[in-house]
């Protein structure tokens, strides 16, 4: 069994608590052969865990699900296509909803692509969205039309430190604590060994902190909040005034480097213009999203405020 | 004669005292049809009894004792029970109102027919126990029936001589075994005195030096916990048969019987339960639980271990528990246990044992034990995976861990348990320093255990057949997902004439060696059966969810998985436009729309109106050769008239929307597409601009 069986397996439950998702990819995932291991040692259910996020298919840890995991409802989200719309199917699945799209799938291209750590992504090509709008109307199944550039557009931009639920906190204390801070160098970022006593001594850096779990501390003019990692990188980068995304208009890709990936929800965003998760080049350490259409890659700067791509 | 014309004449007035019962006894139950007390409850004590009254007392069942006060004063300490008889003077019948037991005298031989106080006579507080009515319960061997509870009179009525009730002729008391007894009144002791309070039915009351049985408000005689009373002889009637003395409970007490405890009639008529929510359980303390080992191997033969400490129902998701070398944290890892997070040696652990307690201020607490020993047999647990069990079973897939210095012992054992020849993996593999693991250990013959404590023993697999479900996609209990059943194996030595069936019908084995039979996959309820032993599972088909919820919730809108709702105008396709034609343009005057400044190529988003044109953001300064007017919506202008209010908020956003096209036009920069109509609706526009600028100034 694989990640198919895992999403069934949560789609049956419907929500719980993050043990009963460790223990299900556990022992779900135990002899999948197709599982690969991680080159930074990043455990396969946390590996699973964010793919699921970026495909749309189960919330972790947010509103309604605190602490836990939840499968979102069935979705066919849409993106439009050069010469056709894209439907793909996000949120909960089981058996028998596949078999039924695929038997209902007779107008459409109906396409599933298999994936080591991430379920199958099902996609349906069409030249209409009334086509899709049909067939996901006779399964039962809800239409998010552009669904990329929707969800961007309920996103803040990245310095909007409180849109993006940022609260001001106190730094944690004590010597179990594994300390590092973010350096932003010309084109490079890294994390670098730090201690508690620097981060309470510096003005402005991002910190994270290790204990059991990563917690990220962003100090802005001797004040601290704690904020999502993603979202201090990115702000590191904007107040260091450097540019991280490229766009490539010919083959419609946009890069970033994996130390610097999008928040959780752009990237989600820029996934579903495809349906694929980025590509990895662990050479250059960079993370490639297909299929990314002009418009939502502008519009994905502007949130993370990268003034040209 | 006399005697003769005595008799008649008594039996006539029993007569007569019966009819004059009966009627009472019609009337209180229809007093108590009508739910009003019944009349005789009114009767004063000193009311004749009526044989009527003990009937009705049978047939409920009542477990009135007929109030034989006498019996519990001083004639039954002073033996007087052969005279006590039945005879009771109603008149002296004391009240136990206030507590108080008052002398009454006792005629024995003095009564020539029986009187039988009614149950009605105490009062308020209907003394319904007393020592003879409970000498009446255990009286007789042969009535240690469940009806325990007679009444006196019931016992009385019993007797059919009751009209007739031949006088007990006094014996001597060299016969009966006891000192002459004499018509002294009875004297009752502190003890008898003093009130008795209420006490809860069922609950045992503390033992009053009553003699060897205490009163109970429930009308329930208790004996007390260690009864010294001296044995007495049983006083005797004529016909060597025990008398049915009042004191008659002394003598069963003597007797070393115990009265038969009262049990109310229950007051509801039994009907069905009810079923009650379930309560959750308490965490359980005191003894320690249960800590497990649990292994997770993966496809390169790589082994993790970790230890799982038991989640009491109820517990916090995530405690603090102390050990012999510092604290540690347990978090939950599935719905029964904790995962013990620490970066310790297991080794250590494993070698030496543990044991954990809750750090917690207070009592109780929590604490978990792991013994040492030497070898870890894992099997898998639908939920957990691989965790620790018992021992060996024929044919599941085992993991095996056991101290490295018995590796040579343990792989002999294996092997001749039918696991072939299996190679110890060591540290390289995952294993705890100075520990090994076989895996997968898949036991196929029986083995004799050993004489004595030998832990390899737990490795000798016996014959047991065993039922086990296992793989398949586990929801909880013993429910499955449809589709994804679990593989049914028979374990242990498998009879050959035991036929494993499925749903009835006969289960083939498989290569794998599970049984499948036609529908044992389908959705429903199933039933395994194999030589007397029987599993139960479930395929459910559960609903996919459908209910939407704001996960992530911002300014801008809400999400929830790929569903998003921003707060702006979606009913309209989001508009996308190069990032050098930012500004625009609707065709009601006013429309204006400037997209986010600073993205490169090009930009797309939601409008809140339908957009006809893109223009420069400054066209008098852009270059003329490379900026357009680029055409959204071929729609036609529509023609407004500026607001009565020429500072207000609609009248700014109508000049910058005739001052965006003016400066194109000033700028001369042509529509795109280029085609004639096009250039004529931007002329269009122009126009309308163009005179609703006049009428702004």
């Amino acid at each position: 069994m694989g990640p198919n069986e895992l999403l069934f397996w949560l789609s049956a439950r419907h929500a719980g608590s993050w043990s009963q998702f460790r223990s299900a990819v556990e022992e779900i995932m135990e002899n999948d052969s197709n599982a690969t291991s991680s080159p930074d040692g990043i455990p396969l259910y946390q590996r699973m865990r964010f793919s699921l996020q970026q495909l749309a298919h189960v919330e972790f840890d947010a509103n309604g699900c605190e602490s836990g995991w939840r499968v979102a409802p069935p979705v066919l989200a849409l993106s439009p296509q050069k010469g056709c719309v894209l439907g793909i199917l996000c949120g909960a699945r089981l058996p028998e909803l596949v078999r039924t799209l695929q038997e209902e799938a007779e107008s459409v291209r109906f396409e599933r692509y298999k994936g080591p750590e991430h379920p199958d992504v099902i996609r349906f090509l069409a030249e209409d969205t009334g086509i899709l709008e049909a067939l996901a109307g006779r399964i039962g199944v809800v239409v998010q039309r552009h669904a990329s550039v929707s969800i961007l557009s309920c996103l803040p931009r990245i310095t909007d430190l409180y849109g993006w639920h940022a609260r001001e906190a106190a730094l944690p204390f004590g010597r179990d604590w594994k300390v590092s801070r973010f350096e932003v160098i010309r084109r490079r970022c890294r994390w670098v060994d730090s201690s508690v006593e620097e981060a309470n001594k510096t003005r402005d850096g991002l910190f994270r902190f290790t204990r059991f779990q990563r917690e990220h501390y962003l100090r802005l003019d001797g004040r601290t909040y704690r904020v999502g990692g993603q979202i201090g990188k990115f702000y590191q980068v904007v107040q260091r005034r450097r540019q991280l995304l490229r766009y490539d208009r010919a083959t419609r890709q946009l890069t970033v480097p994996d130390i610097c990936r999008p928040p959780l929800l752009v990237d989600r965003a820029l996934v579903l213009c495809s349906g694929f998760l980025p590509r990895y080049d662990s050479a250059p350490g960079i993370l490639t999203y297909k299929e990314v259409p002009a418009g939502i890659a502008g519009k994905t700067a502007t949130i993370l405020c990268q003034e040209w791509i | 004669m006399e005697d003769l014309t005595y008799y008649v004449f008594a039996g006539f007035a029993l007569i007569v005292a019966a009819g004059f019962a009966i009627r009472a006894l019609r009337r209180r139950k229809l007093d108590e049809r009508a739910g009003q007390p019944p009349a005789s409850d009114q009767r004063a004590p000193t009311e004749p009894p009526s044989e009527a009254d003990e009937s009705l007392e049978r047939t409920e069942e009542r477990p009135s004792l007929h109030a034989r006060i006498p019996s519990v004063g001083g004639a039954a300490r002073q033996g007087q029970a052969a005279q006590a008889s039945l005879a009771v003077e109603p008149e002296r019948v004391p009240s136990l109102d206030s507590g108080a037991i008052e002398p009454c005298e006792s005629h024995a031989a003095s009564t020539e027919h029986s009187e039988v106080q009614p149950s009605e006579s105490p009062g308020p507080l209907d003394v319904q126990s007393t020592p003879a009515a409970s000498a009446l319960e255990a009286k007789d061997d042969k009535s240690q029936e469940p009806r325990s509870s007679v009444t006196a009179g019931a016992q009385l009525r019993e007797e059919p001589k009751i009209e007739m009730v031949e006088p007990v002729p006094v014996r001597d008391t060299a016969e009966l075994g006891f000192t002459q007894p004499l018509p002294e009144p009875v004297v009752p002791t502190k003890a008898q005195t003093e009130p008795i309070e209420p006490h809860p039915i069922g609950e045992q009351e503390p033992t009053r030096e009553l003699g060897p049985a205490t009163l109970h408000t429930a009308g329930a005689l208790m004996p007390p916990p260690e009864s010294k009373a001296e044995p007495t002889p049983a006083p005797l009637t004529e016909q060597g048969q025990e008398s049915e003395s009042t004191f008659g409970n002394q003598m069963a007490m003597q007797a070393g019987r115990r009265p038969a405890r009262y049990r109310p009639p229950p007051a509801r008529p039994p009907g069905p339960r009810t079923a009650e929510p379930r309560e959750t359980r308490p965490p359980q303390h005191g003894l320690p639980l249960e800590i497990r080992l649990q292994a997770h191997p993966d496809r390169h033969d790589f082994c993790s271990f970790r230890l799982l400490a038991q989640r009491p129902e109820g517990s916090l998701p995530e405690l603090e528990a102390r050990g012999s070398d510092g604290a540690v944290r347990l978090i939950e890892s599935g719905d029964d246990w904790y995962e013990i997070a620490t970066e310790r040696d297991l080794s250590a652990w494993l070698s030496n044992g543990i044991v954990l307690m809750e750090k917690e201020r207070g009592e109780p607490r929590l604490s978990w034990q792991l013994s040492r020993r030497d070898v870890h047999v894992l099997a898998g647990q639908p939920g957990a995976g691989l965790v620790s069990t018992t021992r060996l079973c024929i044919g599941r897939k085992h993991l095996v861990l056991c101290r490295a210095s018995r590796a040579s012992e343990v792989s002999d054992v294996l092997a001749g348990a039918g696991c072939g020849s299996l190679s110890a993996c060591s540290e390289e593999f995952g294993a705890p320093p100075g520990w090994v693991f076989f895996w997968p250990v898949i036991p196929l013959h029986p083995l004799t255990p050993t004489p004595g404590d030998d832990i390899l023993n737990v490795l000798r697999p016996q014959p047991e057949l065993e039922l086990a479900l296992e793989g398949g996609l586990w929801l909880r209990d013993s429910t499955w997902l449809a589709g994804y059943p679990p593989q049914i194996r028979v374990t242990g030595v498998h009879p050959l004439e035991a036929v494993v069936s499925i749903d009835g019908q006969p289960a083939q084995k498989t290569e794998d060696g599970s049984y499948i039979s036609p529908g044992h996959d389908q959705p429903g309820d199933h039933l395994v059966w194999c030589a007397g032993k029987s599993r139960s599972y479930s395929l459910c088909t559960p609903e996919v969810p459908r209910e939407s919820w704001e996960s992530y919730s911002f300014p801008g809108g809400t999400l929830c998985g790929a569903s998003a709702s921003p707060r702006v105008d979606v009913t309209r396709p989001p508009v996308t436009v190069p990032t050098s034609n930012p500004l625009l343009i609707g065709p009601v005057p006013g429309q204006v729309f400037l997209c986010p400044a600073g993205v490169v190529t090009e930009w797309t988003g939601f409008v809140p109106f339908q957009v006809a044109w893109a223009l420069p953001s400054d066209p008098l300064h852009c270059d003329r050769s490379s900026c357009h007017v680029l055409l959204v919506t071929q729609v036609s202008p529509v023609r407004a008239l500026p607001p009565a209010v020429r500072r207000s908020a609609i009248a700014s956003a109508q000049r910058r929307w005739c001052q965006a096209i003016r400066d194109c036009r000033r700028k001369g920069l042509t529509a795109t597409p280029p085609t004639p109509q096009i250039e004529a609706l931007w002329t269009a526009y122009a126009a309308q601009a163009r005179a609703l600028w006049r009428r702004l100034k």
